[in-house]
């Protein structure tokens, strides 16, 4: 029976995130394990049509409101965080475990936020938790990384709300409802705003950038939060809008042709994210039943899968201290559960029969289909061909086989194998009973995975795939160095910008400042003696009688003044 | 890979390339692609080849740069 009482879930991650700090030691854990799952429970038991409403000055804000698309997508964020803290159980510092709630209560804030003021609140509430993760991992690298995301997030947010406070200056209101496609500017302003949180090429650059450079944990949680809640925020807001169609299939094909040139292992995985959320931007812009329903099963596929990943390759980092193709290779012998259950991630991404990505990544292709958008279709299999040849092939060929570079993991934290598990079993779980995932999606679904074409359609493609693959496998190993991406256009001009405002600018105040100086100098030496105007050189006080001018100097200049007066007398 | 993995793997490719000969045909799912015998098998090879030599070359082109690139400082 639902309870009653609508509790917003975001309150009780926040409330636990301001309270873990002050528990002892010990029992920050398990706490920061409970509070999730508190979070799980009640998202899970709310009612449907639930609201939760908050008075602030004239405005009527909704705070929580619950509908079946905002629970799916509160399910899966409850859920990765406790996947998350399970996976990060062994870590002590309060600082990263309060930040990693704290971010999850902006993630499932926004995802029931019925009003703009609360989405943007929430919104914003992600911004800064997941930046520290960022610089949590301590390098030079992740604090300079952390700062261009959190720069790049500030002007995302300020896009937003400009959009926002345009938007309720024109409309009158602040509920958060489906907009009209393209004919206003704030709406063009919003959705740049979401746009730059779901990764949308050319927005993406920040994905790519930072969360290789995030600690082990915390990009557990960066790959599952901030891109899926503005797919959600597309969803709620931006169905419908072809432009998205366009924007998603470049994203599916953008992160597969960068991730073939990644050597770091979590950076092939970030493409990827790009490469996945673009087949949920594509289902936005459909607009369907069906491709609203195929966007969101597949952002919980994804969640899933691709937090597992990650946990897969956070746990290669964490035993050997490497993320590089280049100095990686010959582990799996040494750590084969390690390799195994990433494998199951890798399937579900690739969209094998049995695994979570197969149930809902071909939902967003048949709503395609269905919407008559057949060169899409056969642009997002393309899209799939390459992430199978990645994250299926590439990544743990290049880790746990090929060359053997003689590195002896340490043992990972039994945690870390107990959360990967754990989504490894909700990845099967759905792959084997698609009913389970479907029963939660928004609209009543009309879909059948497990058909004869469907099934042949995809072993053909992905056995082709791994033939290729095999036949050029040395093509594709890692190479060292890096990538540039469209962050070029603002690391690369950060060096002139330094130079040119900074130290520019700081010689030019030296200059200036050296010459005022020399200048006053000068005066207070001319004030103590002002004859030396005339002198040249001379004593360097003032002394009458020195320097008093002769008598008729004075005659001179007073005859000659009397004269000047009559002349502008007359 | 041992010979009964390239078996395995062999039996799968060939089931799945006669599997389209016993689908039954359904008209509401009719691409122009669905015509073309083994036509996601090309395409699942091919594209896995376009996509290689395609980022190879951008790569190569102008994209990948040394590991320092961005700290000369």
């Amino acid at each position: 029976m639902p309870i009653d009482v609508a509790i917003p879930p975001a309150l009780i991650l926040l409330a636990g995130a301001l309270l873990l700090p002050l528990l002892p030691r010990g029992f920050r854990s398990p706490f920061s394990l409970i509070v999730p799952v508190c979070a799980l429970a009640v998202v899970w038991l709310a009612p449907e049509g639930a609201e939760v409403t908050a008075d602030l000055m004239d405005y009527r804000l909704v705070v929580f409101k619950v509908d079946r698309l905002s629970r799916v997508f509160g399910v899966i964020f409850a859920l990765i965080t406790v996947i998350g803290g399970l996976f990060a159980y062994h870590v002590r510092e309060a600082a990263k475990q309060a930040a990693a709630l704290l971010y999850a209560a902006g993630a499932l804030g926004v995802t029931f936020a019925g009003d703009y003021i609360t989405l943007f609140v929430f919104w914003e509430l992600m911004s800064l938790p997941s930046t520290y993760l960022i610089w949590a991992r301590g390098t030079r690298e992740s604090e300079k990384a952390g700062m261009r995301y959190l720069m790049f997030h500030v002007f995302g947010g300020g896009l937003l709300f400009a959009g926002i406070l345009m938007h309720v200056s024109e409309a009158r209101s602040l509920l958060v409802e489906p907009l009209a496609a393209g004919h206003s500017f704030s709406s063009w302003l919003i959705l740049a705003g979401v746009c730059l949180n779901a990764a949308v090429v050319p927005l993406h650059a920040w994905l790519a950038d930072a969360y290789p450079k995030a600690t082990v944990t915390g990009a557990v949680f960066m790959s599952a939060l901030t891109t899926k809640t503005a797919v959600y925020v597309l969803l709620r807001i931006f169905p419908g809008w072809e432009i998205l169609i366009t924007l998603g299939v470049l994203m599916a094909l953008y992160g597969v042709v960068f991730a073939v040139l990644a050597n770091d292992i979590r950076e092939i995985l970030a493409y990827h994210i790009i490469s996945q959320v673009g087949y949920m931007v594509t289902g936005a812009g459909i607009g369907t039943e069906m491709a609203i329903n195929g966007a969101s099963a597949h952002a919980f596929s994804h969640i899933l899968y691709k937090a597992l990943l990650f946990m897969g390759a956070g746990a290669v980092l964490h035993t050997t201290g490497k993320s590089k193709l280049t100095q990686l290779g010959g582990l799996g012998k040494k750590q084969p559960l390690v390799f195994w259950l990433y494998m199951v991630g890798a399937f579900s991404i690739s969209g094998f029969p049995l695994f979570n990505g197969f149930v809902s990544k071909s939902m967003v292709i048949a709503a395609a289909g269905a919407a008559h958008h057949q060169t899409v279709m056969l642009l997002l299999l393309l899209a799939s061909v390459g992430t199978f040849l990645h994250t299926g092939l590439k990544l743990p060929y290049g880790t746990w086989f090929g060359e053997d570079r003689g590195l002896f993991p340490k043992a990972p934290p039994r945690n870390m194998i107990l959360a990967m598990a754990a989504a490894a079993f909700f990845c099967t779980l759905h792959g084997v009973l698609p009913g389970l995932l479907y029963d939660m999606l928004p609209y009543k679904v009309h879909f059948a995975p497990y058909t004869l074409p469907h099934l042949v359609e995809t072993s053909q493609i992905l056995i082709f795939t791994f033939v290729a693959f095999w036949i050029y496998r040395a093509k594709v190993a890692g190479e060292a160095g890096i990538t540039l991406d469209v962050d070029w256009f603002y690391r690369r001009p950060a060096k002139w910008a330094q130079r040119l405002f900074l130290e520019d600018l700081e010689t030019a105040f030296n200059k200036v400042e050296t010459l005022g100086m020399n200048i006053a100098g000068k005066l207070s030496r001319l004030s103590k003696n002002p004859m030396l105007i005339f002198s040249g050189s001379g004593e360097k006080y003032f002394s009458p009688d020195k320097h008093r001018p002769a008598i008729h100097t004075l005659i001179v200049l007073a005859l000659l003044s009397f004269v000047l007066i009559s002349l502008w007398g007359l | 890979m041992n010979a009964l993995r390239w078996t395995l793997l062999g039996t799968a490719a060939a089931a799945s390339l006669l599997g389209e000969f016993i689908l039954p045909v359904d008209p509401a799912h009719q691409d122009w692609w669905n015509g073309i015998p083994a036509f996601f098998a090309f395409y699942g090879f091919i594209g896995c080849l376009l996509i290689i030599v395609f980022a190879k070359s951008l790569g190569k082109l102008f994209l990948r740069k040394r590991e320092d690139y961005y700290d000369a400082d």
